[in-house]
């Protein structure tokens, strides 16, 4: 569908409007203050990671000299998924890429009452990362779910997860935290299934409707 | 002051990404304006309004690695100061709504007195649409929202929202149109 153009003479009108309201007195240096030392906290943990690799690199020679064949882990590369190449697909596209491998999308991308948008990143040229940005309003509930799906079999981790694994509380066979905030159910999940990862991040309006989508998601 | 640019926004919200803290005050000149008059239509006072303004900056360098590239980012500024001011005035043990007949109110005291005629008449045209397209009028031009998110916020098809949409705004101008001749 094609998106509809705003109306000029409204849009000008409300310009105008918004002009003449009162520019809010905000003081900002508590939030610059805040923002200041998070890009610092990133960037050290990016500095770390730089300096990690001759670290890896010196341990793994140790191994070999050593014999011993215990380093799979140390060979993990790190990305976040803002740096990662980004490519939208169609559920179809996916579908032609994956088989049925993500045939439990199948039901957004049909329903009337649902959309999804399916993203696919990659780092150096290799695919690590499916997103999916799933969306539905029925009656009892609005949802939104971010779900990200491991395509690397562990070669590669987003540190945008870091955590993730090790969420509080346990739903089955997934770990999992919410919090309600804005007046909504705001649940992260983790869970692994056949070697693959599964990132969950959930917002819903009822507390209820997380605990069925985890269960349909997982194979 | 300029339209609003959406690219020059985008811009601002990518340069805060790479960890330029200076691009806050840009989308605060860009944008607070926008931001106040939505928190202070949910709110209802100005001191409030400033209170929940505060409150989205710090959620948008908090959450200022989810915004993708390439998408509204004027919307999901706009989605933020939303969901802030109607948590605030549930945490106020208020009843959270957006009660759009109180909602075009803008021309107290601090408003821009060679503006304010203006500005009246905009918020009578709009007190003359019916509260639904009121609505429709407010998820486009102060949230910013497409037509599919409007169809997605009240659960109808894209195409009635659209429809709903155009006829709220072809109501609107022709008021528009009447006060200007």
């Amino acid at each position: 569908m094609i998106e509809m153009i705003k109306d000029r003479t409204i849009e000008r009108a409300f310009q105008r409007y918004f002009d003449g309201a009162a520019a809010p007195n905000v003081d900002l240096s508590a939030v610059k203050a805040e923002f200041r030392a998070s890009v610092k906290r990133r960037q050290k943990i990016r500095r770390r990671l730089r300096w990690q690799v001759p670290a890896f690199a010196a341990a793994l020679l140790v191994a070999v000299i050593l014999g011993f064949n215990f380093l799979p882990s140390l060979f993990i590369k790190h990305y976040f998924i803002a740096e990662a190449s980004a490519e939208t697909v169609s559920y179809t596209e996916l579908k032609e890429y994956y088989g049925g491998h993500f045939d439990k999308f199948g039901n957004f991308a049909l329903a009337d009452n649902a959309s999804a948008d399916y993203t696919l990143y990659s780092v150096n040229g290799e695919r690590v990362l499916l997103g999916a940005e799933l969306r539905l309003v029925s009656d009892f509930t609005k949802l939104r779910a971010n779900v990200y799906i491991d395509l690397s079999n562990g070669k590669y981790f987003a540190d945008d997860f870091e955590g993730y694994a090790d969420l509080g509380k346990r739903g089955g066979s997934y770990v999992y935290e919410w919090e309600y905030l804005n007046g909504e159910y705001v649940c992260r999940a983790y869970a692994e299934r056949n070697e693959t990862r599964y990132y969950v991040d959930y917002t819903a309006q009822d507390d209820e409707s997380f605990f069925e989508f985890m269960k349909k998601l997982l194979p | 002051m300029p339209p609003l640019d959406h690219g020059q926004l985008n811009d601002m919200l990518r340069d805060l990404k790479a960890g330029n803290v200076d691009a806050l005050d840009g989308i605060l000149s860009a944008i607070g304006r926008r931001m106040f008059a939505l928190a202070r239509g949910i709110v209802k006072n100005n001191a409030d309004a400033e209170d929940v303004i505060q409150e989205c900056f710090l959620k948008i360098v908090r959450g200022i690695n989810s915004f993708k590239d390439g998408t509204n980012g004027y919307a999901w500024i706009m989605r933020i100061v939303r969901n802030t001011s109607l948590d605030f005035v549930r945490k106020n043990k208020r009843t959270a709504t957006e009660d759009l007949d109180e909602f075009f109110h803008l021309t107290d005291e601090r408003y821009s007195a060679d503006r304010r005629h203006e500005a009246l008449l905009l918020e009578e045209m709009l007190q003359k649409l019916s509260e639904f397209e009121r609505r429709m009028i407010y998820y486009r031009y102060y949230l910013d929202f497409t037509v599919r998110d409007i169809a997605n916020e009240t659960g109808m098809s894209k195409s009635a929202a659209g429809r709903a949409l155009l006829s709220a705004e072809e109501k609107l101008k022709k008021f528009l149109g009447e006060t200007e001749d």
